[in-house]
């Protein structure tokens, strides 16, 4: 049994059961979230849209049971690869995140008992560490540009974003500075437009020190739990906050993943985030 | 193990890698696996409109607004086509021309070449793609003229015209991205 820094949350039983099940629940979210995004991203109405939408769907089903579930992989890995030559060279950097995934569930075959000799968890291991660079380098990628440390992300769309986000930014922003106007804490338009940049200039830090910090916690044994539980929780405010209701059911998922005590728990929220992957493209239809 | 240990430094390796390569401006943050999503803005054509200006004037320095140019495409108007799905509109300023039918292809090649405008090297792709509307302004005998092109943000727009803020005060907002020695539209 694989201990030590890259070891997956929980992870501590011998008989190999935790990751067999999780690997089942995990294998039938991305099946589910795969689906509904390739659904949208791709029109069914074109003779070749369509068959790539039973394919997916095929695709879909098979990885969803044990039996089959290599094969789902395989059709889903060839599936996101055609993806990636028809976007290249613009292919979208979560293109490439869902093919290097669907790589590792293609790389160790799909076993669902313990083996001797073999490390049960290593796949496992590897998607949990996949997903920890996704969100460390986010935050790497967020210094480096800049566009985050002199609060320009937020501004964007509080000044001008037409989503949920610069709404939310400027509802946000307007409360503070009734609470502030009311308290007699600032006055003028000066210091009003000081409070705004703190406010942009805040959100964007504290966005950072969330991508940049807990996953470096979530990798000390002592802090694995919370700083897991930390990352879906970030994911859940931020999708639910942008209006990208995908990237926080994926929060979800990430949580089922690493941070539930129990395997019954993990499964049941991996199911969940499953459930609303399933129904979100019907959703968006209406 | 192989697999494990390559895959490893594949995520510990190419995402540094790749910020410095998306910052000496090779390709976007959004491409090629580096996990920079939103770590810069997408460039969608709402956002970073294109704008070519053909100046037609005999006396360059008369002032007068210009004008909407109408585009088609072997006889079939793709003005606003061009300005949903490529960001991209033509702009005159004096002489008479109002309507450039640019020849076949040339609609899905402009959409195209704005979209590598905002996604790669956008200094080459911006002068390729007046490379390109000049070439079939020759063709087309087109008065003397001199051709601008622009790359720009609404964001700033927006600052003064939606929410009445001089754009002054946000300055981390009033981003304009104008290649080198090329004048704006607005």
């Amino acid at each position: 049994m694989l201990a030590g820094p890259l070891a997956v949350p929980g992870s501590a039983a011998h008989d190999g059961s935790v990751p067999a099940e999780l690997r089942v629940a995990f294998q039938r979210f991305l099946a589910i979230k795969l689906f509904g995004g390739l659904h949208l991203a791709w029109r069914w109405h074109t003779p070749e849209g369509l068959a790539v939408q039973i394919l997916a769907a095929a695709g879909s089903v098979a990885m969803c049971f044990r039996r089959t579930a290599q094969l789902g992989v395989f059709i889903w890995f060839n599936l996101i690869g055609l993806q990636l030559v028809r976007t290249w060279p613009y292919t979208l950097n979560h293109f490439i995140l869902e093919e290097l995934i669907l790589l590792v569930l293609l790389a160790f075959p799909v076993r669902f008992e313990a083996e001797s000799g073999r490390e049960p968890l290593q796949e496992l291991q590897l998607l949990w560490v996949t997903l920890l660079s996704v969100w460390f380098f986010a935050g790497v990628q967020k210094i480096g540009h800049g566009h985050y440390l002199n609060g320009e992300s937020m501004a964007l769309p509080l000044l001008a974003g037409d989503g949920s986000l610069g709404r939310g930014l400027r509802m946000g922003l307007s409360r503070i500075h009734s609470l502030l106007g009311a308290a007699q804490l600032v006055s003028g338009g000066a210091a009003l437009d000081l409070v705004a940049r703190i406010y942009c200039v805040g959100l964007s830090w504290l966005v950072i020190i969330a991508e940049v910090g807990l996953p470096l916690l979530a990798l000390v044994p002592r802090t694995r739990r919370a700083a897991t539980l930390g990352l879906g929780l970030a994911q859940c405010s931020v999708g639910l906050l942008s209006g990208e209701i995908d990237f926080a059911i994926l929060g979800l998922g990430l949580i089922g993943l690493g941070s539930a005590r129990h395997i019954s728990a993990r499964y049941a929220l991996l199911s969940c985030a499953a459930l609303f992957f399933a129904l979100l493209p019907a959703a968006l239809r209406f | 193990m192989s697999f494990r240990r390559c895959y490893l430094a594949l995520l510990l390796l190419w995402p540094p890698l790749h910020l410095a390569l998306s910052r000496a401006g090779y390709f976007s943050a959004w491409r090629f696996g580096g996990w920079g999503m939103y770590a810069t803005p997408y460039p969608t054509p709402a956002q970073h409109p294109i704008a070519v200006l053909l100046d037609l004037r005999e006396q360059p320095e008369q002032r007068e607004p210009a004008r909407r140019v109408q585009i088609s495409d072997a006889g079939a108007d793709v003005t606003d086509w061009l300005g949903r799905f490529a960001g991209l509109s033509f702009y005159a300023l004096g002489g008479e021309l109002s309507r450039i039918d640019l020849g076949a292809g040339a609609a899905n090649t402009l959409a195209e070449t704005c979209q590598a405008v905002r996604q790669l090297d956008r200094e080459r792709h911006l002068l390729d793609l007046g490379r390109f509307v000049e070439g079939r302004l020759e063709q087309l005998v087109t008065p003397r003229h001199q051709l601008y092109l622009s790359l720009g943000t609404r964001y700033a727009d927006a600052l003064s015209g939606r929410y009445g803020i001089d754009r002054e005060v946000f300055a981390c907002c009033a981003r304009l991205e104008h290649v080198s020695a090329v004048p704006s539209v607005r």
